[in-house]
């Protein structure tokens, strides 16, 4: 699976590339909103993971855009309580809550791959 | 003192001193200062009698009366040898209307029922005897026209020679007989009629008010029972009129005060409100902050552990991540109760359902796990809270039970109870701190835990308008919340 991953936090774009990559998917990683775009127009993802936080474009409009490509988002966020009405807000096909395991990872793009997208978070 | 002064147009109307006195007391009571008849306060002929006292003799005075005692041609009250000199007959009056102190040891000796000679040399002269005109419709002939003569009226402070002679008031003499009779009539709003019946009411009384706005004074003198029913509407009037003033600067004020108050307070507390919040903010600044960075270290673990296969060190650094990544969520948790949402949701139902959750966790750990849990309980909160809650007792109890937990859930009249026990090491007593973040009983020892869950409990009851204790009694420990 090809994912554009698009996280400010350098560290943890690092991180998560190496494993993902360890897991088999090929990785586009990006720290910002207007990177995640060109990526996204020229690679074209089967899936884009982005941080809530991500600089320089607004998440709803990133988001959207990245829907008219035919591209779904998982979306990491911070705060569980948020997280239901965020996926209304933002047109995001899942979110996953900081703080989570590699394995709460792997779960959840095992699961969006095969098409049930999640809302509940973990 | 009692002492006629005059007999006014052949009407057999007297005008006694004493009574005058006593209306000038009523009025001068007002301002605390005595007035007309205290000439003991004036010593007789007396050199140091207060200048304006009109003491002594008059006459010198009477060139200088002014006109407006309207009709004084007639009255007869003290003008001397004018207008009504057929009906003095009594030189030696005391010059109640005229000089005081001058002859007033004289006054005091005279008492006939007659009116005093208005031809008395202390009476002050009047410049326009002969021309006046009869002031006021009712009763103008028996208004008395020259009590500005009174002694003392000098120290009268905010009173002014009108003072008396602008009184409105009636008098009435009561025989022993009971038989009344109208001494004197200076009253528009009443008739004689009415004065008469007013006075007969009186007359056993002493002193007080009738009629909201009349003072009256009864006395007895000379085997007769006088009494004065003075009119203080005028005087009452600026009374009201302060008083309400009075009434409006103290609403003013007050509200002036709660304003300020109201200001005030808000900026007192604000550093309360302000640590409150900044410590929910903080609680979700922490869990924000600690989420990333738990994320990358779980992560990049992960990485090590696939590249150079899991060692002890790696491992260690796992666990510590999880008890983080527990914590964190905690410390969220507690921030969540900011805000409750308000769902209506079935009490028993959640607790049954949370329990059943937990039960394999019981089972594990051959904890026994009790339900005593009646019909429907309707609640209304934040639902979410408050299983987050039940899970924390749950989890607590668990920990901590030696080997079982009951769950009871009750109503008890209006109130919602929530019970939850397990058998403990704990010595007997309050239990409450188990409640405060961040603590942990004596007997946590190295069970895992943060000492934030029952502290998550006690957010969410609070919340919820609840109230919650625990304690310890014969190797009991129970939590009892009651909504």
């Amino acid at each position: 699976m090809r994912i554009l991953l698009a996280l400010p936090d350098r560290d943890l774009l690092a991180g998560l590339t190496k494993l993902l990559t360890l897991d088999g998917h090929t990785v586009d990683p990006v720290f910002d909103g207007v990177q995640a775009l060109s990526h996204a127009a020229a690679e074209k993802p089967d899936l884009a993971v982005l941080d809530g936080y991500l600089p320089r474009v607004p998440l709803p409009d990133l988001i959207k855009q990245l829907r008219e490509m035919g591209i779904f988002a998982l979306l990491f966020w911070d705060a569980p309580e948020t997280a239901e009405s965020l996926v209304e807000k933002t047109g995001a096909a899942a979110v996953l809550t900081y703080p989570f395991s590699s394995d709460d990872l792997s779960r959840r793009l095992l699961a969006m791959k095969e098409g049930a997208f999640f809302k509940e978070t973990v | 003192m009692t002492v006629l002064l005059g007999i006014i147009n052949g009407t057999n109307f007297t005008m006694v001193t004493q009574d005058a006195d006593q209306v000038t007391e009523m009025l001068s009571s007002e301002q605390n200062v005595p007035i007309g008849g205290q000439s003991g306060a004036y010593p007789e002929n007396s050199p140091a009698s207060p200048p304006d006292s009109f003491s002594g003799d008059a006459s010198d005075r009477g060139g200088q009366m002014p006109d407006f005692w309207g009709g004084s041609g007639r009255d007869g009250f003290g003008m001397p040898g004018e207008g009504s000199d057929d009906r003095s007959e009594n030189t030696e009056q005391p010059p109640f209307f005229g000089g005081f102190g001058g002859k007033e040891s004289d006054g005091k000796d005279a008492t006939p029922p007659e009116r005093p000679d208005g031809k008395d040399a202390t009476l002050p002269e009047r410049p326009d005897g002969e021309s006046g005109n009869q002031s006021g419709a009712a009763g103008g002939d028996r208004q008395p026209r020259s009590f500005g003569d009174m002694p003392g009226w000098g120290n009268m402070g905010p009173s002014s020679p009108e003072t008396l002679p602008s009184a409105r008031y009636f008098t009435v003499r009561f025989n022993q007989e009971g038989t009344g009779e109208i001494v004197n009539f200076n009253v528009s709003a009443l008739t004689e009629e009415e004065a008469l019946a007013l006075a007969k009411d009186l007359k056993t009384e002493k002193t007080g008010w009738v009629k909201t706005v009349y003072r009256y004074r009864v006395y007895r003198e000379a085997g007769y029972t006088y009494v004065i029913v003075l009119d203080q509407s005028r005087e009452l009037l600026p009374s009201f009129r302060t008083l309400l003033i009075s009434l409006i600067g103290w609403g003013v004020g007050l509200l002036i005060c709660f304003g300020f108050l109201a200001a005030v307070s808000r900026r007192l507390f604000r550093p309360l409100e302000d640590a409150d919040r900044r410590e929910k903010n903080f609680l979700k600044e922490a869990e924000k902050a600690f989420c990333v960075p738990l994320t990358v270290i779980g992560t990049d673990v992960e990485i090590i552990d696939r590249e150079n296969g899991p060692s002890s060190e790696t491992q260690s650094i796992r666990r510590q991540v999880e008890k983080m990544t527990a914590l964190t969520r905690r410390l969220g948790s507690l921030s969540l109760t900011e805000n409750a949402a308000s769902d209506s949701f079935d009490l028993a139902d959640l607790v049954i359902a949370r329990l059943d959750r937990a039960e394999d966790a019981f089972r594990e750990k051959g904890v026994t796990l009790t339900r005593v849990i009646g019909g429907a309980v309707p609640f209304r909160g934040d639902e979410k809270a408050l299983e987050n809650a039940i899970a924390e007792l749950a989890d607590n109890a668990l920990k901590f039970a030696v080997s079982r937990v009951s769950f009871t859930l009750k109503t008890e009249g209006d109130h919602v109870v929530l019970t939850v026990e397990n058998d403990t090491t704990l010595p007997d007593g309050p239990a409450d701190a188990a409640f405060d973040r961040f603590t942990r009983l004596e007997n946590a020892g190295d069970t895992p835990g943060s000492g934030l869950g029952l502290s998550f409990v006690k957010e969410a009851v609070l919340a919820h308008n609840g109230r919650l204790s625990a304690r310890v009694a014969n190797g009991v420990f129970s939590i009892r919340i009651v909504f």
